[in-house]
């Protein structure tokens, strides 16, 4: 286990540099000069050419990419080139709102997804199965935008129950529980939405696989109680595939929030991205594109182990 | 003193193409203390008749039917469903045939012993354990306290299967049902928990229900033998009886196509021609009738009624077939 985990931390920087590595190519084969973009077309060729200095921008590819990750080795991800914060900082006021979106979404996820998925198992065919397998189906086709705007539509606009906006505003965070936590509601049903549809299937389907087994025979021949039967012996092992998946969706989910975020003006790490892009702020692009990275294969790893956790035949 | 009684027992299913009787009209008797064998190929109903006892046959698609299925002067088939869960794995238990997959594979042995222990005798903490480490060693698992914590996967085939019989014989039942629970065991380790079987049950005086298409193994077991064709028991008898004089075309069939060991004569094994009949077709005559080597003309005029052989032992065939099993 030990050993096996050592391992999988070893990959981690090299997937890392090639994450830097390509973000840097693209980030400099889009077209568009971030200097035009920030000082506009009027300025004068001093203005540019300082700030094309200050932000090694007249160097050689190689020579940028190399001053670039030699700061980030030291932890400094450098500065953006609109906002003039340094982008370790904008990452600390970004990251924990998008953790604590993504962690609604998959809360959203599992608490649908665990029932519904048990359920329809246990009732396959009947119409609480169709309309599960409806509701998966929804889940994978309507985008999480159109499900926002949808969503908006109705419990915002209509019946008025919950807020549109207010993720990380002042206003939010002073007030109370409900005040704090409402405006998630709506932004998180959207998010979870896939992950939901896709938890949901497959839960579905091992709980089904896991039913025909032989030893929920042997379950039942032991007289155990129907709950303790599914519960204890169909669900902890129908839950194997189920927990790694939903740790990989969950690091996925911080990376592709950019929609909702930007739909629900929440200052996280999404529409953060999307800005910088916008602009061509480099160093955000790139910064972000990092901290993003380095979740994703932190969750990656987290459910490899879980899987051993859960699964006892798994030895690493 | 019977503990069993079956009368008439009828299990289908219902498939797309019509209903499969999978188990039409099954009548015995088992007493206190009895072995018994239930032999016949694969699909003869065997399972299904163990699985119908039990109630444990999915409903739907299954449907059980008798006109007695009594089990300690209780009908089985008007008990709810939670009386049922108190009687199984207490008072009727059941090992099954594949032990690599008949245990949970992420919990571990320990938890699969007290589980049931917990269940059924209320028990719990310390004397749980203590009650599940007495019974591992009973079945002869060695260093048991340290195996509770083990999970399935790190035991052989045959400690998997030993776990079995500890967890079926946890509450020490009066009924144990075996389904091959042998037959995906090699040789010595089958006759090492044959024997294991026979010990216990001798022991406690459980009556067992021992299936398995296997002659052999049940000529060293049991007491009585039934053998099964096409959802019915076609012969019937005391084990000597009815090796002896094996008196359906069937069991003569069965039996020549078994190898023997004892060194009683040089002979070729003889396969059973053809497949077994379709299950969802009604079946008018003999149902052995189309495979049979030894039918006389009477056959394909009136189906065959129980005949009775003395001492217990009985075969519904029409044939006469005591001449032939001297030769054997």
């Amino acid at each position: 286990m030990w050993s096996y985990l050592g391992r999988r931390l070893i990959q981690v920087p090299l997937v890392l540099l090639v994450v830097s590595l390509m973000t840097f190519a693209i980030t400099r084969a889009t077209p568009g000069d971030p200097v035009t973009i920030m000082l506009g077309m009027q300025t004068s060729p001093e203005a540019a050419k300082a700030m094309r200095e200050e932000f090694n921008l007249d160097r050689s590819l190689p020579e940028q990419y190399g001053l670039w990750i030699a700061k980030v080795l030291t932890g400094d991800l450098g500065r953006s080139m609109r906002l003039n914060d340094r982008v370790t900082t904008l990452i600390a006021e970004r990251l924990p709102i998008s953790l604590q979106l993504a962690s609604a979404g998959m809360l959203f996820a599992l608490l649908v997804s665990i029932p519904l998925g048990v359920i329809a198992a246990l009732r396959r065919n009947s119409w609480i199965d169709y309309l599960c397998t409806g509701y998966t189906v929804l889940g994978f086709a309507v985008p999480n935008f159109g499900l926002a705007l949808i969503l908006i539509y109705v419990f915002s606009i209509r019946l008025d129950w919950l807020p549109i906006t207010g993720i990380g505003s002042s206003e939010a965070e002073a007030g109370g529980f409900w005040k704090h936590y409402s405006p998630f509601i709506i932004p998180a049903i959207a998010l979870g939405s896939l992950q939901t549809a896709m938890l949901t299937r497959l839960l579905r389907s091992s709980m089904i696989d896991v039913l025909s087994q032989d030893y929920m025979r042997t379950a039942r021949a032991k007289g155990l109680l129907p709950a303790n039967i599914v519960i204890i012996h169909a669900l902890k092992n129908a839950m194997i595939p189920f927990v790694t998946m939903a740790a990989v969706q969950f690091g996925y989910m911080i990376g592709v929030q950019v929609t909702i975020e930007y739909i629900f003006a929440v200052p996280g790490m999404g529409s953060a991205v999307l800005n910088a892009v916008i602009n061509r702020d480099f160093p955000v692009i790139q910064g972000f594109t990092l901290v993003i990275a380095v979740f994703f294969l932190v969750m990656n790893i987290l459910a490899d182990m879980m899987y051993a956790l859960l699964d006892p035949r798994i030895r690493y | 003193m019977t503990l069993l009684r079956v009368r008439n027992l009828r299990t289908r299913f219902a498939t797309d193409r019509g209903d499969v009787r999978a188990v039409n009209g099954v009548s015995f008797d088992l007493a206190e203390g009895e072995i018994l064998g239930l032999v016949g190929e694969s699909g003869s109903g065997k399972s299904v008749t163990a699985m119908s006892i039990m109630r444990l046959v999915p409903e739907p698609p299954g449907h059980v039917a008798a006109d007695s299925l009594a089990f300690d002067g209780r009908e089985l088939l008007q008990l709810s469903e939670a009386q049922m869960r108190e009687e199984r794995g207490s008072s009727m238990a059941m090992v099954f045939q594949d032990p690599m997959r008949s245990l949970n594979p992420v919990l571990t042995i320990g938890r699969q012993i007290l589980e049931v222990l917990r269940r059924h005798q209320k028990l719990d903490g310390p004397a749980a354990k203590r009650r599940a480490i007495e019974l591992l060693e009973t079945v002869g698992i060695p260093s048991a306290e340290k195996r509770l914590g083990a999970y399935p996967h790190q035991f052989s085939g045959g400690m998997r299967q030993r776990v079995m019989i500890a967890i079926a014989l946890s509450c020490n039942p009066r009924l144990l049902i075996a389904d091959e629970a042998t037959t995906a065991l090699d040789v010595t380790i089958q006759a090492q928990i044959i024997d294991l079987v026979k010990r216990l049950t001798r022991e406690r005086g459980t009556s067992v229900i021992w299936i398995s298409h296997d002659l052999g193994v049940v000529a060293g077991l049991c007491d009585r033998v039934n053998v099964m064709y096409a959802g019915n028991v076609v012969e019937s008898g005391p084990i000597r009886e009815l090796f002896h004089r094996p008196s359906h075309g069937y069991t003569l069939g069965l039996m020549g196509s078994t190898p023997r060991v004892d060194g009683v004569g040089v002979r070729r094994l003889t396969p059973i021609e053809g497949v077994p009949p379709n299950l969802i077709e009604p079946i008018k005559l003999c149902p052995f009738l189309p495979r049979c080597r030894v039918s006389v003309p009477a056959c394909q005029a009136t189906p065959p009624e129980r005949r009775d052989l003395g001492g217990g032992h009985w075969a519904a065939c029409l044939a006469d077939l005591a001449p032939r099993s001297v030769a054997r």
